[in-house]
């Protein structure tokens, strides 16, 4: 993948774009998508990625999308979609890793958020905050996510205003896509 | 005359002037800010060896279930059990007023929308409408008409998501379980009124519905704003940064089928709408007649600023010098409401009682260099220094104590009163103006709203909302719940005109312009789900000078202002009765958390500067900030 930015795309880009389209309606295909906050360095991840990776070959169930927007509104999308696997990228400070590091994990294993968390988080999303644990959090209640869902999620250095990624997070641009290229090739 | 405060006069033919006289007509006398606690502590002291009020200081930081970032104050006097403090804290600075400045004009219709993730799209045409003022274009009828539509669609996602997502939980069974069992054996024991329309059997069985995550009105609510958005989408392409949102129109392609399918998804909110306001008016009768202390939650004087939306496409010119003319036309009209009665529905009165005052914000007063740039509006109206054409954002996050500045909020007033806006404002307005032309679907009774909402799956309906007697935190609500009818009879009398035009090959929905180069001084009016909005806007050489956002939550939090006076959620909760059946020790504040939430606050909540002296304790992002 090419590190330069392909600025007329990111303009023609936001919340929702499709990037490699499925229409309103595909059941059974392999939803990739990607949740960033525009101009905000690292934290752009998951949409600049995917940005960068619509030039690429990729099989035919697979849907690349831009899910830069607030969680229920993901939500409604997934139902429309009905997607049979999902894999879901992005850029989340936990503070415990390197920047640079990614972390690859399905949600079998990830606890579900109780009920008064998805409330406040849902609370959140409605008044426009963008979150990948929101997003997670309120599909995984409705269940509109599916079993075969995997989150790969960069640790940022840079998250201040302004355009391109840190070099750390530069640098996992490729491990990242071969992550992506094993999990829709399954 | 309806300024009491302002030093302006009328003449016979209804020109206003500055009242003359020596020095400068509008000096402030700073005062100190008024304090809630010192009052009611002399009043109790007065003439009496009565034992010092047992007082807690309660801080909500953040108030959860609003837009954004809002951190409120209190102090809880549990002798007395109200509250008697109140500070309001809008916690973030936006900055898009400083980011606009120097930008080509059209960028403020992308670049302000931002502000907000709800409700982005009322920006977007806010700033369309002032931007075809400033280049003097208008639009044609079916480009205004459009526009009408996403409005109404965007109120369908507000509204609805405020009521079942965000405010409905206060009375849901899971709450009121905590603060005030006896209300829910009651309520189980209470036959809901209004059950043969919206389904629920018991006042209790409404509560359940509220319960989060699995009630019936929260997940129906949630579903609602699926449909709202097919239908925002429908008129502005994308939602809820739409970008068809163009001076003179819209750019979106539209057709027969376009409106048709919006019909479809507009008759599913006829009978939601029907269910949402009995359902409301179920919930705040039962508490209201439970224990009449309940009027007082959230009440506050009935000061209320609207500034109208909902274009007569027939009246509509883009012009200041006919805003008043166009301004009245509108399906919601503008007004100043105070205490109770409509003083004015001139929009050029509205915009010249106007001022935005920052001694409590973290903000830098402006008017220290020189006279105001504009000190008339270009009809010869007077305005003050500290007008929104006249005002200047410097931020300055520095003396953070009640004394000094606690807020990022400026306070906004008129005739230098405290007002809020809301849905509920519009109906009012509205209901006093009775300027609404005739049509099948409302009707403005002086007293209220005749609403006839047509058939769908329920037969059609006559909803009656009235003007309350008394502003409260339940009236508010009720307001909101009816103010999705209202909003729908207006979408309706705007679809109807649409397939009109349409029937008379009256499709164009945009009109060509050119950015002139020269000064233009205009304003956009308009207002968001919460009520009032306006961007006023200063070019010169195809450039932005100055650009001011003013929203209804910059009124409605406002902090203090130089008189000492409070912003409206600040008055809304001094006097909040504390009505919790619990101890004091498992107080949990719910009678303030609904007198706030009732205003439906959203603090745009979206900050990518820093003047490098705040401090950032959380960073949030709104939908697609796709900024530059």
């Amino acid at each position: 993948m090419t590190a330069e930015r392909d600025e007329a795309l990111d303009t023609m880009l936001g919340p929702g774009s499709q990037i490699r389209s499925a229409g309103p309606m595909r059941p059974g295909c392999v939803l990739v998508g990607g949740i960033g906050l525009p101009w905000l360095r690292d934290l752009d991840f998951g949409t600049n990625w995917l940005a960068r990776a619509a030039d690429l070959d990729w099989p035919d169930d697979v849907v690349l999308e831009d899910l830069s927007y607030a969680a229920h509104r993901v939500m409604h999308r997934l139902q429309e979609l009905l997607p049979v696997k999902v894999v879901l990228i992005g850029c989340t400070p936990r503070g415990a890793d390197p920047a640079g590091t990614i972390r690859r994990y399905d949600l079998v294993d990830t606890p579900m958020p109780d009920d008064q968390e998805v409330h406040d988080r849902l609370a959140e999303s409605v008044g426009g905050i963008i979150d990948l644990d929101h997003t997670l959090a309120v599909c995984r209640h409705w269940s509109a996510l599916p079993p075969d869902t995997t989150v790969i999620e960069v640790e940022p250095a840079e998250t201040e205003f302004g355009w391109g990624f840190s070099e750390p997070v530069e640098e996992a641009v490729g491990a990242v896509l071969d992550m992506v290229r094993d999990e829709v090739g399954r | 005359m309806c300024f009491k405060n302002l030093p302006i006069q009328f003449d016979d033919n209804g020109k206003a002037s500055l009242i003359g006289g020596a020095g400068d007509p509008y000096a402030v006398t700073v005062a100190e800010p008024r304090d809630f606690v010192r009052e009611a502590a002399s009043r109790r002291s007065a003439g009496s060896m009565a034992a010092p009020p047992r007082l807690r200081e309660w801080s909500i930081d953040p108030v959860t279930r609003v837009a954004g970032a809002l951190a409120v104050h209190t102090v809880l006097d549990l002798e007395t059990r109200a509250a008697v403090e109140a500070h309001s804290m809008a916690m973030l600075f936006r900055g898009y007023e400083i980011i606009l400045k120097g930008r080509d004009p059209r960028d403020a219709i992308d670049i302000s929308s931002r502000a907000c993730g709800v409700c982005g799209g009322v920006h977007s045409t806010v700033a369309s409408l002032g931007i075809e003022m400033a280049f003097g274009i208008t639009p044609p009828p079916l480009g205004v008409t459009v526009r009408n539509l996403g409005e109404v669609a965007e109120m369908f996602y507000d509204h609805p998501l405020h009521l079942g997502l965000l405010a409905g939980p206060d009375y849901s069974t899971a709450i009121v379980s905590v603060t005030n069992p006896e209300l829910v054996d009651l309520a189980s024991a209470t036959p809901a009124p209004n059950a043969n329309v919206h389904g629920f059997g018991t006042v209790k069985d409404i509560m359940d519905g509220f319960n989060p995550l699995e009630g019936s009105i929260y997940l129906e609510a949630l579903q609602y704003t699926r449909i709202a958005r097919t239908m925002c989408t429908l008129m502005y392409g994308k939602y809820p940064h739409p970008s068809t949102l163009v001076p003179g129109g819209v750019s979106t392609t539209v057709t027969t089928s376009t409106f048709n399918e919006y019909y479809a998804n507009l008759g599913n909110m006829f009978d939601y709408a029907k269910r949402l306001a009995l359902i409301w008016d179920d919930i705040c009768d039962f508490f209201l007649a439970v224990d009449p202390r309940y009027s007082d939650v959230g009440h506050r004087p009935s000061n209320l600023i609207q500034t109208g939306i909902w274009d007569d496409p027939d009246v509509y010119d883009a012009t200041y010098q006919n805003i008043d003319t166009w301004g009245r036309a509108r399906y919601s009209a503008p007004g100043i409401i105070k205490d109770g009665e409509l003083v004015t529905t001139k929009i050029t009165e509205i915009n010249m009682g106007i001022e935005e005052f920052v001694e409590h914000s973290y903000y830098d007063d402006w008017t220290g260099n020189g006279g105001p740039r504009f000190p008339t509006d270009e009809l010869g109206n007077p305005l003050s220094p500290y007008h929104a054409w006249n005002k200047e954002t410097i931020p300055r996050p520095e003396g953070k104590n009640f004394k000094e500045k606690y807020s990022w909020s400026t306070a906004p007033r008129w005739d230098r009163i405290s007002m809020e806006t809301g849905v509920y404002g519009r109906m009012w307005t509205t209901a006093m103006a009775r300027q609404l032309p005739e049509n099948p679907y409302l009707e403005a009774t002086g007293d209220g709203l005749r609403i006839l909402m047509p058939a769908h799956d329920l037969p059609e309906m006559e909803l009656n909302w009235k003007i309350p007697a008394k502003l409260n935190a339940f009236e508010r609500n009720r307001g909101r719940a009816y103010g999705v009818a209202f909003t729908a009879a207006i979408g309706m009398i705007c679809l109807m005109q649409a397939f009109e035009y349409w029937r008379k090959g009256e499709t164009k929905v945009s009109t060509p312009f050119k950015v002139p180069r020269d000064e233009r001084v205009s304003v956009g009016v308009w207002e968001a789900g919460r009520g009032y909005l306006t961007h006023h806007m200063h070019m010169d050489k195809g450039k932005l000078v100055n650009y001011q956002i003013n929203t209804p939550s910059t009124w409605n939090a406002s902090p203090r202002d130089p008189l000492g006076s409070p912003g409206p959620y600040e008055e809304a909760i001094v006097g909040t009765p504390l009505l919790e059946s619990v101890g004091d020790d498992d107080i949990k504040g719910i009678d303030v958390l609904r007198a706030i939430r009732s205003f439906d606050p959203c603090m745009p909540c979206t900050t990518h500067m820093d003047t490098g002296r705040g401090i950032i304790t959380r960073e949030v992002n709104s939908c697609g900030c796709t900024l530059e």
